[in-house]
C-alpha cells in the first residue's frame, strides 16, 4: 500500500483520499475515501499502469506539458477530480486554463 | 419527523443494549436477565421538539438503570447512553417535581408537564399553561432553571444555562446525522431476530444473531447466462476514448454483453457525442438517447428503459436476472454488473456495486465494490431481450 494522497476539489477544498496499491513500479488498484473517511470504493486497473503517471507530480507535469507544449504552468499539479468525484485526475494549472492528466491521458480545459 | 416512537424506542434500546452486553461492554451482573420497559419517557428539546426517549431497565419490578434512544436526528448514534445506579420512575419524578414547584410557588397554575433536556444531557421538568412555560425545575435538585441568557455568537453555554441542542447544531450536521441514523435504523429493522429484544440476555441474543449472520452475505455478478455453473464474470471493461465519452463507453459495454459489438466512435455518433477529434458529452436533457441507442443499435432486439429514481432493489433485481445496467451518477456514467450485501459487523451491512467504470480514459477501472450507501445515483438504464413472438 502506497502513501495516501489527498484529493481536493478544483477550488482546493478537501474532497477525500486516494490510497494506492502498488506492485513495484506499477499501480494495480486503489482505495478511495471521502473527506470523512467513508470508504467510497476499491478499484483495480484491468492491467497494471505506470505508478509515476498517478503518483509522481513531476512525471505528471511532464506528461501534461509534453501533450500541450505551448502551455505555461502557473502552479504545481494537484490531485483532484473532473466533475464527479470518481473521475480522479491530476490538474496542472496553466495560463488560461487547466490541463487534466488521468493516467496516460491528458486534456485541456479552458478557464 | 421523529426517528423513533414509543413503540420502537424500547426495541431499538433492547437491540443496542443486548449487542453491548454480548460484546462484553456492559457488565452482566447489572444487565443480564433484565428487561426494558414498554413505556419509555419522551424527553423534549428546549425548543419543544421530541429529542429522545428514556427507557427504564427493569429487574423484576425494580429499576436502577435506563437507556436513552435518539428520536431527533442531531446525534451521532441511536443509543445515547446507558446509565446505572439511577432509578427512573416517570410518575414519581413528576409528582416530586410538582411538590417542589408548589413549595416554591404555592399559586403555581399549569395544565401540562413534560421532561425537557434544558442543557443536554441535563433534564428538567417543565410546567406549562397552554403553550407557555410557567416553571422549569432541574431534575433532582428541583432548582428553578433560569431564563435563557443572551450569549455571544461563539460563546458556549455555561453550567446552568438553558440551551437547545437542536438549535445549536448546524443544519448540515443534522442532515448528516439523519442519514447515519436512518441507515442504522434500517439495519436494525432488517435484522429479523427471533427473540424479544426488550429482554436483555446476551446468550440468547448471540445465538439468534449468529443464525442470522450465517446467511447475511449475498454476492451476485453478471454471468454467461442465469444458469448456475456458467462462467462468472461475463462482462468486459471498455475505457472511454475521450474525457467526455463515458456514456458511449457504458453503452458499448452493455451492447458487447449482448454480442452487439460496435466501435465506440460509432456509438458516439449515434448518441450525438461528436468525433474523436471534436468530442462532446451527453447533455442532461438527452438522457433518453441512451434508451433509443440501445434499441436502435440492436434493431429493437433489446427493450431498454430509463429509471429516474434508482434504488438498491432495482440494481439487485436486474443483476439477479443477469442483466447489466448503465448507471448515471452526477457528471459520469458507468456500467454495473454485480452487487454484494455483506453484514461486516453486527450493526453494519455493506452494500456494494460492481462497477465497470470507463474512467480514466483508455484504461477504465473495475470497482469492486462501490459503496452504494455513500454514492448518489441519478439514472439507471436497463435493457432486456425482447422475445420473438
Amino acid at each position: 500500500m502506497g502513501e495516501p494522497l489527498q484529493i481536493v476539489s478544483v477550488d482546493r477544498e478537501p474532497a477525500g483520499w486516494f490510497v494506492p496499491l502498488v506492485d513495484g513500479e506499477f499501480l494495480v488498484a486503489f482505495l478511495q475515501f471521502d473527506e470523512r473517511l467513508t470508504l467510497l470504493r476499491h478499484s483495480r486497473f484491468p492491467r497494471p499502469v505506470d505508478r509515476r503517471l498517478w503518483l509522481d507530480a513531476d512525471a505528471i507535469a511532464q506528461r501534461a506539458t509534453s501533450t500541450f507544449p505551448d502551455a505555461q504552468p502557473v502552479a504545481a499539479p494537484f490531485l483532484t477530480y473532473d466533475g464527479n468525484i470518481t473521475r480522479i485526475a491530476w490538474a496542472l494549472p496553466v495560463a488560461g486554463g487547466t490541463i487534466f492528466v488521468a493516467g496516460d491521458y491528458a486534456y485541456y480545459a479552458a478557464t | 419527523m421523529a426517528l423513533t416512537n414509543r413503540q420502537t424506542a424500547p426495541r431499538i434500546a433492547g437491540l443496542e443494549v443486548n449487542s453491548l452486553l454480548a460484546a462484553g461492554v456492559l457488565p452482566p451482573s447489572r444487565f443480564q436477565e433484565t428487561r426494558l420497559s414498554a413505556s419509555p419517557t419522551p424527553i423534549h428539546d428546549l425548543n419543544g421538539e421530541l429529542l429522545f426517549y428514556r427507557v427504564p431497565i427493569l429487574r423484576g419490578r425494580v429499576t436502577d438503570s435506563y437507556a436513552d434512544v435518539a428520536a431527533f436526528p442531531v446525534f451521532g448514534g441511536l443509543l445515547l447512553r446507558v446509565a446505572t445506579g439511577l432509578s427512573w420512575d416517570e410518575k414519581a419524578l413528576l409528582k416530586a417535581a410538582e411538590t417542589a414547584a408548589r413549595k416554591q410557588k404555592r399559586s403555581l397554575k399549569f395544565d401540562k408537564t413534560r421532561f425537557v433536556a434544558y442543557s443536554y444531557p441535563k433534564v428538567a421538568v417543565q410546567f406549562l399553561l397552554g403553550d407557555e412555560e410557567v416553571a422549569m425545575l432541574e431534575l433532582g435538585s428541583w432548582t428553578q432553571v433560569p431564563p435563557a441568557r443572551q450569549r455571544k455568537a461563539d460563546e458556549p453555554p455555561s453550567n446552568f444555562d438553558r440551551w437547545s441542542v437542536i438549535d445549536e447544531f448546524p443544519p448540515l450536521r443534522q442532515r448528516e446525522s439523519e442519514k447515519v441514523l436512518t441507515e442504522r435504523l434500517r439495519q436494525w429493522e432488517e435484522l429479523k431476530i427471533s427473540i424479544d429484544p426488550r429482554t436483555i440476555d446476551a446468550t440468547a441474543y448471540l445465538r439468534a444473531v449468529d443464525a442470522i449472520l450465517a446467511v447475511r452475505t449475498e454476492t451476485r455478478q453478471i454471468a454467461y447466462s442465469p444458469i448456475p455453473g456458467d462462467h462468472v464474470p461475463c462482462f468486459e471493461l471498455r475505457g472511454q476514448r475521450t474525457n467526455v465519452w463515458c456514456v458511449a463507453a457504458s453503452v458499448q459495454m452493455i451492447l458487447d454483453f449482448y454480442r452487439y459489438n460496435y466501435d465506440q466512435t460509432r456509438l458516439a455518433t449515434e448518441l450525438g457525442l461528436g468525433t474523436l477529434s471534436n468530442p462532446n458529452g451527453l447533455p442532461y436533457t438527452d438522457d433518453n438517447k441512451v434508451v433509443t441507442t440501445l434499441e436502435t443499435m440492436t434493431a429493437n432486439a433489446l427493450d431498454a428503459s430509463m429509471n429516474t429514481s434508482p434504488s438498491w432493489t432495482q440494481f439487485r433485481d436486474e443483476i439477479r436476472a443477469n442483466r447489466p445496467l448503465i448507471s448515471f451518477v452526477p457528471g459520469h456514467s458507468r456500467a454495473v454488473a454485480g452487487y454484494t450485501a455483506t453484514r461486516t459487523l453486527l450493526w453494519n451491512t455493506f452494500r456494494g456495486l460492481l462497477v465497470y467504470d470507463p474512467w480514466p480514459p483508455a484504461d477504465g477501472v473495475i470497482t469492486q465494490w462501490e459503496n452504494f450507501d455513500a454514492t448518489t445515483y441519478r439514472r439507471t438504464f436497463s435493457a432486456q431481450v425482447t422475445l420473438v413472438p
